[in-house]
């Protein structure tokens, strides 16, 4: 297998980052869904399993989600709000996750392989048994963060990692 | 302007296919592998693939080459040679893909030839800019030069120009500007 992932990204109209975004998600998304996108906010939605590989999210609310076994690989996080969200074995492999806050997040088992986690904010995330194998977390804050079991190795720059609870 | 996204089992680099839908006009973005899967999406959107730009000379982005020429013997490789001795020559600096005009920039540090290709609202940086980080360099003078160009060619588009890179996941200028702890 050559290929580990093929991506689609579509542009018709050079400054209109919108129309982008919307053509960017894949057409199993249900109308109501892209809508939410759209607006930024899925706060709270139930997004269990959801496909948003390679989809441009940058800077949305999933606070309080649900994303438990969602494939995000690929996906462009950067600045979106992961607060108290639910992403046990999430597929975050590659996911451009940069400046996003993940504080109180439960990434149990989540697979963060390769993920950028430039100046995330870590604290008190529950990384249990997740893959970490070259995930970058430079410069994040992962003070009081939850590590039992994590594998692999990380790329640690400038990471605050006071209070790790580790065994 | 469709762009497929494959990520390689060659170290894991990308190769990009950028395809002008109106004019059925293609062009590759670095060839770590040449596979039937590329093959089969050119087959598919019946384009005439017009050239191949390669963002630095490492295995990593060219091994696809000899495979690729075998199939496409004519194939155009940009940046041409000139480009280099006359990098604000717009006969050399400038490629067309169908209504698109892209324009190659300079980005050495990562390798002294390493270039960019700036066409629509995207950017293709090789390993000269990584989501969140910068390219490898053997000196601190070719990592200064690396910033430098970067500043000069790159953070100077809109932010929300999209940023595709050799390794890893794409981000923007918007993205690169605000957290990229090496700009």
């Amino acid at each position: 297998m050559s290929e580990i992932a093929i991506i689609k990204y579509l542009f018709e109209r050079p400054s209109d980052t919108k129309q982008n975004q919307i053509l960017q998600m894949p057409p199993t998304l249900s109308p109501e869904l892209k809508e939410q996108i759209l607006k930024k906010s899925l706060r709270g939605s139930n997004l269990r399993g959801v496909n948003l590989m390679g989809v441009w999210l940058e800077g949305i609310d999933f606070s309080e989600a649900d994303l438990t076994e969602a494939c995000l690989e690929f996906a462009i996080l950067s600045s979106c709000n992961f607060q108290n969200c639910k992403l046990e074995k999430a597929n975050l492999r590659r996911a451009n996750l940069i400046g996003a806050n993940l504080e109180g997040a439960h990434l149990r088992e989540a697979d963060l392989y390769y993920a950028r986690l430039t100046c995330a904010n870590m604290q008190k995330a529950d990384l249990s048994g997740a893959n970490l194998e070259r995930t970058i977390l430079r410069c994040a804050d992962l003070r009081g963060a939850i590590l039992n079991n994590a594998r692999g190795h990380p790329v640690i720059d400038r990471t605050k990692m006071e209070g790790i609870v580790s065994c | 302007m469709l762009i497929y996204h494959f990520c390689t089992s060659v170290n894991e680099s990308n190769v990009y296919l950028l395809i002008d839908e109106e004019s059925k006009e293609s062009l590759l973005i670095d060839v770590s592998t040449w596979t039937e899967t590329m093959q089969k999406v050119l087959d598919e959107h019946r384009t005439k693939l017009i050239g191949v730009f390669i963002t630095h000379e490492h295995y990593d982005h060219t091994s696809g080459l000899g495979n690729l020429y075998r199939s496409y013997p004519n194939l155009i490789r940009y940046p041409k040679n000139e480009f280099f001795h006359n990098p604000e020559n717009e006969n050399f600096n400038t490629l067309t893909v169908g209504r698109w005009q892209g324009k190659i920039l300079p980005l050495p540090g990562h390798t002294p030839e390493s270039v960019g290709l700036h066409i629509g609202n995207v950017i293709f940086t090789g390993d000269a800019l990584f989501a969140g980080s910068v390219g490898g360099t053997v000196s601190s003078w070719e990592a200064k030069r690396q910033v430098e160009a970067i500043k000069k060619n790159i953070l100077i588009l809109p932010e929300h120009t999209l940023v595709l890179t050799g390794h890893g996941p794409a981000s923007s200028v918007g993205i690169e500007k605000k957290y990229n702890p090496f700009l």
